[in-house]
């Protein structure tokens, strides 16, 4: 079974667990014309480029999966701007496009490209980092961990480094600020709970297309977005440190694939044979 | 059956604009609108008079650059208060003043929750258009309108202890020292060692602030100066400063709290474009826009006393309420009159003049340029819905915020982000006072107006005297006066009839309905039982 299904179950228990138990500040129709954007953008790029998936369901998932990833990260005080994002972030993926022959695919998650630059660009837009509320999302964590250990998460590799070294930098930071033992326990727990580092660590930072395809460097490659992450947010008192430094970040990659080719990710476990000889896949 | 009267305030307004209360700050998917309309009865507000001991906080705040204002409420021995507020730099003499308690008040009073008052029109309107629109071939006649709306230690020993003295100064009652410290030891000792009252454990909450390079403002009473200033209470204190940190530390005040002893704290917030919301904690909007029982009004302090205690408990005191997010050049209904440019300079906002830079610049104590304008004063206006301006006419936004918090449930200071969200909103009920009448009295109305009279006039009018004529008019023509007669009589009688039942679904069906579902909101709201609300509804009686 195709992995992204899993990502889409999880991603829409999100969002509905967000709007409903969290007040997220969405309305239905933001989110429904998110949908209808993504799709149809990506409707257009596939038979734009006579791509063989655009007939297939397969060919779909990822405008699925990131309309979600828009509904549950971007806000908006206007209708425009979440379908504006959905056809930017899925254009993104045709119009970016690097890396060596065995490993081309788009730079940016697209997700990822519209939360920044719904931050960076979009006005009346804005990013709600405290949404989620200090609570733990204790069933979306077991859910995604359960994702880890049964091997649906694409790129557990990167999310478990990326939560490691995401964790022990907050802790760090909290043990050198000498807070007293049961008041950085909370602060930590607190910061690393967040529905927002969930995410972030599961379902964008592990996008097999948009890192390394190296393990060794992937693995670096996610402690290195940890830390610029830190230090933009702790030291710098910036804002959104994953969402900004996972898309700086992101153009790096293409690079490290030059350096450290390997064949490319591929959602299907058979590959669609290209109909045009030309038309290179694309997911 | 809404009337919209405009211009019209109720004079409690002035009774409600109450000293707002405080203590140290440190030591110490848009709900429905039932009515959509431009202008409204003002029928009271729920001001942070309510919330004793709430600390109150107004930041303004643009770029790096912000002014932060805190009220005290001080009740103990002027000698024992002592005021200790970690800041990202060390103030200096100039960037610290002395605010005034009114801009807490006004920014109190026009961002206050707020009561909306709608009466019911008259069911028992006889509505009989029979023959009417043909007969009108003059000049209309004037309908009512709606008004448009109106509008002491020494160097040596310091330095031992580790701590640097960066500033050192009185302003007027307060003697204020700027302290950096490098281990939270040796604060402690330095403050006990020049007379203050520290909590027990305040070594351990100071060493994370040093740790980050957080520099002290310590202010303590200076007798002698507040016998001269005249004053009973002790004025607000004003900082200005530049930092990345847009934060409000919120820990070092709960040192001594017991970890699930709640305290509130409001914060007014001023921007120059959007909304700000925690970036750390959950930012909700309190349920509002929503109809509460007529009786409520005189009662609707308690009644946003006990919700916002319901709303804060469900949430289990982790979130930041927002009960206030508006463009200060206007507001509808006004709790409070928009504030002055003036006004709004005394709170904090730098930019008000338009040369933030400026603005910003005397902040720090440094003098006016003599091309700078000065701010006008604006008298008093009478608080009435402002229209809203035309262009771009924001000079600030406020947002007020909100929280019940404990030591356990706010692990972390205050964080803050500015949003782009520029939609305003308020906490806002309405109630809307039903008709006093009743069916009998509708009836006995109805009866003594007679058909015949109306009809013989309309009549006349279409064909004249002449008992023959047919008349040539719309949907008349060809009918002489008996059957135009006898139609208008049949038209009457079915209006009246309509008018009849409209009064008896009103009093009988929908205006008990309407209270159920209002007693049932409240109840939702404040968790009152039903019976309670019934008794509340008989005692206002």
């Amino acid at each position: 079974m195709d992995a992204r299904w899993y990502q889409i179950a999880f991603l829409t228990s999100l969002l509905v667990f967000g709007a409903w138990a969290r007040d997220f500040a969405l309305s239905n129709v933001q989110v429904l014309l998110t949908f209808l954007a993504a799709l149809a953008t990506q409707a257009a790029w596939q038979h734009g480029l006579a791509l063989p998936t655009r007939n297939t369901w397969q060919g779909y998932l990822s405008a699925l999966v990131s309309s979600l990833g828009i509904s549950i990260l971007v806000r908006a005080e206007n209708l425009w701007v979440h379908p504006v994002l959905a056809v930017l972030a899925m254009s993104s993926k045709y119009l970016f496009r690097a890396g060596p022959a065995s490993c081309r695919s788009h730079v940016l998650n697209p997700a990822n490209f519209a939360a920044f630059a719904a931050w960076a660009w979009m006005p009346g837009a804005w990013l709600s980092p405290g949404q989620w509320g200090s609570e733990s999302l204790a069933a979306l964590w077991f859910f995604a961990l359960g994702g880890l250990v049964t091997q649906r998460i694409s790129r557990w590799d990167v999310s478990l480094s990326f939560l490691a070294s995401w964790a022990f930098l907050l802790a760090a930071r909290l043990w050198w600020l000498d807070y007293e033992t049961d008041v950085a326990l909370g602060m930590w727990r607190q910061q690393i709970s967040n529905g927002a580092v969930l995410l972030f660590a599961f379902f964008m930072i592990s996008d097999p297309l948009t890192t390394p395809q190296h393990r060794g460097a992937r693995v670096a490659y996610a402690i290195f977005v940890a830390l610029a992450a830190f230090i933009w947010q702790w030291v710098l008192f910036r804002p959104h440190g994953l969402i900004v430094m996972l898309f700086f970040g992101s153009f790096a990659v293409p690079f490290i694939n030059f350096w450290l080719p390997k064949n490319r990710f591929t959602w299907l476990k058979v590959p669609l044979q290209p109909k045009a000889s030309h038309v290179k896949s694309t997911a | 059956m809404r009337t919209l009267a405009c211009a019209i305030f109720t004079s409690k307004t002035s009774s409600c604009i109450s000293a707002a209360s405080a203590t140290a700050l440190v030591v110490g998917l848009l709900a429905s609108l039932p009515v959509q309309a431009f202008c409204e009865f003002f029928a009271g507000k729920a001001d942070a008079s309510l919330f004793n001991e709430a600390s109150k906080v107004i930041m303004a705040r643009d770029g790096n650059r912000t002014v932060l204002s805190l009220l005290n409420d001080y009740k103990g021995p002027l000698k024992e208060f002592a005021l200790i507020i970690p800041t990202p730099v060390a103030l200096k003499q100039g960037q610290v003043r002395i605010a005034e308690k009114l801009s807490f008040e006004r920014i109190d009073a026009y961002s206050s929750p707020r009561l909306a008052e709608y009466f019911d029109n008259d069911p028992c309107t006889f509505n009989f258009q029979w023959g009417e629109d043909l007969q009108r071939r003059g000049p209309s006649a004037p309908m009512p309108t709606v008004a448009p709306a109106a509008r002491a230690m020494s160097a040596e020993r310091s330095k031992a202890l580790g701590v640097t003295v960066e500033a050192k100064y009185t302003l007027e009652e307060y003697d204020i020292v700027s302290l950096s410290a490098k281990q939270s030891g040796g604060l402690e000792t330095w403050l006990r060692e020049n007379g203050y009252k520290i909590p027990k454990g305040a070594s351990a909450a100071f060493r994370p602030y040093i740790n980050q390079g957080m520099k002290f403002f310590v202010a303590k009473v200076n007798l002698k100066e507040q016998d001269k200033t005249g004053y009973t209470y002790l004025r607000p204190l004003q900082f200005a400063f530049e930092s990345e940190k847009f934060m409000l530390p919120i820990r070092l005040g709960m040192i001594n709290a017991a970890p699930d002893k709640a305290q509130d704290l409001i914060i007014y917030m001023l921007t120059r474009n959007g909304r700000v919301e925690s970036s750390n904690y959950r930012t909700i909007k309190l349920p509002a826009n929503l109809n509460l029982p007529p009786f409520i009004k005189p009662r609707f302090a308690d009644f946003y006393k006990a919700m916002f205690e319901n709303a804060a408990t469900k949430e289990d005191y982790r979130v930041v309420f927002t009960e206030y997010f508006w463009d200060m050049s206007w507001c509808d209904p006004c709790a409070g009159n928009p504030l002055s440019p003036q006004e709004l300079r005394n709170a904090g906002v730098f930019w008000v003049n338009g040369n933030a830079d400026e603005g910003f610049s005397q902040m720090l104590g440094n003098p006016p340029s003599t091309s700078t304008p000065t701010a006008t004063t604006t008298p008093p206006r009478p608080v009435m819905p402002r229209p809203m301006p035309s262009g771009d006419a924001r000079p600030a936004m406020v947002t007020r915020m909100h929280l019940r918090y404990t030591a356990a449930s706010f692990p972390e200071d205050l964080m803050f982000t500015q949003t782009q969200d520029r939609q305003n909103w308020q906490t806002r009920y309405v109630i809307q006072n039903p008709y006093v009448g009743s069916s009998e009295q509708c009836t006995a109305k109805l009866t003594g107006n007679s058909c015949e009279t109306y009809c013989s006039s309309r009549v006349k009018a279409l064909v004249g005297d002449h008992s023959n004529w047919q008349t040539t008019v719309g949907p008349f023509s060809g009918r002489n006066r008996e059957a135009l007669q006898s139609e208008c009589a049949v038209a009457c009688g079915n209006a009246k009839r309509f008018t009849l039942d409209r009064v008896q679904r009103y009093y009988g069906n929908e205006l008990p309905e309407r209270l159920d579902n209002e007693k049932q909101t409240l109840s939702r709201l404040t968790g009152w039982g039903l019976a309670e609300i019934e008794s509340m509804r008989s005692t206002v009686r």
